[in-house]
């Protein structure tokens, strides 16, 4: 530390200043250099986990497109959960036909707010490829178990079949529904579950929308 | 080793350690110490930052006017966090993913820029360096104590999640220490924290005089320290 005491106070807060200024360029500097060089791998590591996500809910064998460069735009609708920034991402076997689509959804009463999740149908819509959560808040060592790291409750959904007929069923046991709840948390696997077969109704009632919607993610590169 | 490490490393590890004695940087402290991995996870970014941060504040201290000490550290330590956490991003995306929201708290992690103040601006930067790194390895084992502790009670795991912090090789060191009919919730969530840390600073109490008698460096060369008591930022 250097003491400046008998210096000029006006001449002492300039150079005062000026070494804050100098600082402040080199830490910025830092940080941007450090920044562009590990811009490349964030991305990657970015899109290989969303890949990653995507072909763990749809059937990865029958589909030859770049599927995580093939999707649409959500829109804002109750049974997806009212939210502006979801996707829906498509796969196509060699003859051009769908034969997978991995939905984004998000379950808005969760036990502590919004939970999001994909879903993976098959080229009806009603068969249920897979299942995964995306984001979610629910209390730890409870209602968490829906999250693949900490519980395999998910994968019970995996070909499973959701129509307009059995809505009844698509609840937890408790509630005369096919799915279990486990021990401790009700709330949580309710809201998923009855989220999971929204997502399905939609897709079923907005099929040529999913179809026919233009791809948005083409221009993404890696 | 020389006397003024020894002490040093005395007062990083155990006596003037800044979880348990400053109790500095509880905030993410106590929110990531869920696992121990989660604890271990934390602690190697904290240490880093702080070696960082003592070295360069050490580096720079004689060009830094006493006035403006305090936004300057806070820049350092602020530029060293995010490059950390870019690192991070990059190249240990999972961990990332669990410890994310918490990495920029290190910056209001009292002990780091506590250190800068009361050691690196008045020290050279060697005994800087390693006064970052003894601190940071006091402050790391305290997490993963703690976190290895509450995993343990709530989970009856014990380093589950290792292959996110050291690589796939790392999931067979992940236990299933015994199974519950109802975990202990309390451990894990908030409460748990508060109530283990009591505990271990209860323990570290206790221990103390008998540790004191066997590994306390005879105060011949007495190392200037202030000790910290900032507050949580």
């Amino acid at each position: 530390m250097t003491e400046q005491k008998g210096l000029n106070p006006l001449l002492n807060s300039r150079r005062n200043a000026g070494i804050l200024a100098i600082f402040a360029v080199v830490t910025t500097l830092a940080i941007a250099l450090t920044f562009t060089l590990t811009k490349e791998t964030i991305a990657e590591q970015k899109q290989a986990k969303l890949l990653a996500v995507i072909f763990d809910v749809v059937d990865q064998t029958q589909i030859v497109n770049d599927i995580q460069h093939n999707c649409i735009v959500l829109p804002d609708v109750a049974a997806l959960g009212n939210k502006t920034d979801l996707k829906a991402y498509r796969g196509y076997s060699d003859s051009g036909a769908l034969t997978g689509i991995a939905i984004q959804s998000v379950a808005p009463n969760g036990y502590s707010g919004d939970i999001r999740f994909l879903v993976g149908l098959a080229s009806d819509f009603s068969t249920i490829t897979g299942v995964r959560v995306l984001e979610h808040q629910e209390t730890p060592g409870l209602g968490d178990k829906i999250d693949l790291r900490i519980s395999d409750w998910i994968l019970d959904f995996t070909n499973t079949s959701a129509t307009a007929e059995n809505s009844k069923t698509w609840t937890v046991t408790k509630e005369g529904g096919q799915f279990d709840a486990f021990t401790g948390a009700t709330i949580t696997p309710r809201a998923l579950v009855q989220a999971i077969h929204k997502t399905a109704m939609y897709a079923q009632n907005n099929a040529d929308y999913l179809l026919a919607a233009d791809n948005v993610c083409a221009q993404e590169t890696i | 080793m020389q006397p003024q490490y020894k002490e040093l490393t005395w007062q990083g590890l155990w006596n003037n350690n800044p979880a348990l004695v400053q109790l500095l940087g509880l905030c993410p402290l106590l929110a990531v110490t869920t696992t121990a991995i989660n604890g271990l996870g934390l602690g190697l970014a904290t240490l880093i930052v702080l070696m960082g941060s003592n070295i360069t504040v050490s580096l720079v201290r004689e060009l830094v006017p006493n006035e403006i000490r305090i936004p300057i550290f806070v820049m350092v330590i602020a530029a060293f966090v995010t490059v950390v956490q870019l690192l991070m991003n990059a190249f240990t995306y999972e961990l990332y993913l669990t410890l994310g929201i918490f990495i920029p708290l290190i910056v209001t992690n009292c002990a780091i820029i506590g250190r800068a103040e009361a050691f690196a601006s008045k020290n050279p930067v060697k005994a800087s360096a390693y006064d970052g790194f003894i601190m940071g390895l006091g402050f790391a084992l305290v997490l993963v104590l703690l976190g290895a502790m509450r995993e343990l009670l709530g989970n009856g795991t014990f380093l589950s999640g290792a292959h996110l912090l050291l690589g796939d090789w790392a999931s067979v060191l992940e236990v299933q220490v015994f199974e519950f009919e109802q975990a202990f919730l309390l451990a894990i969530l908030p409460p748990g924290a508060f109530i283990g840390m009591g505990l271990i600073i209860a323990l570290k109490n206790l221990l103390h005089p008998k540790l004191e008698q066997t590994f306390a460096p005879q105060p011949e060369k007495v190392v200037e320290r202030a000790r910290v008591t900032l507050e949580e930022s």
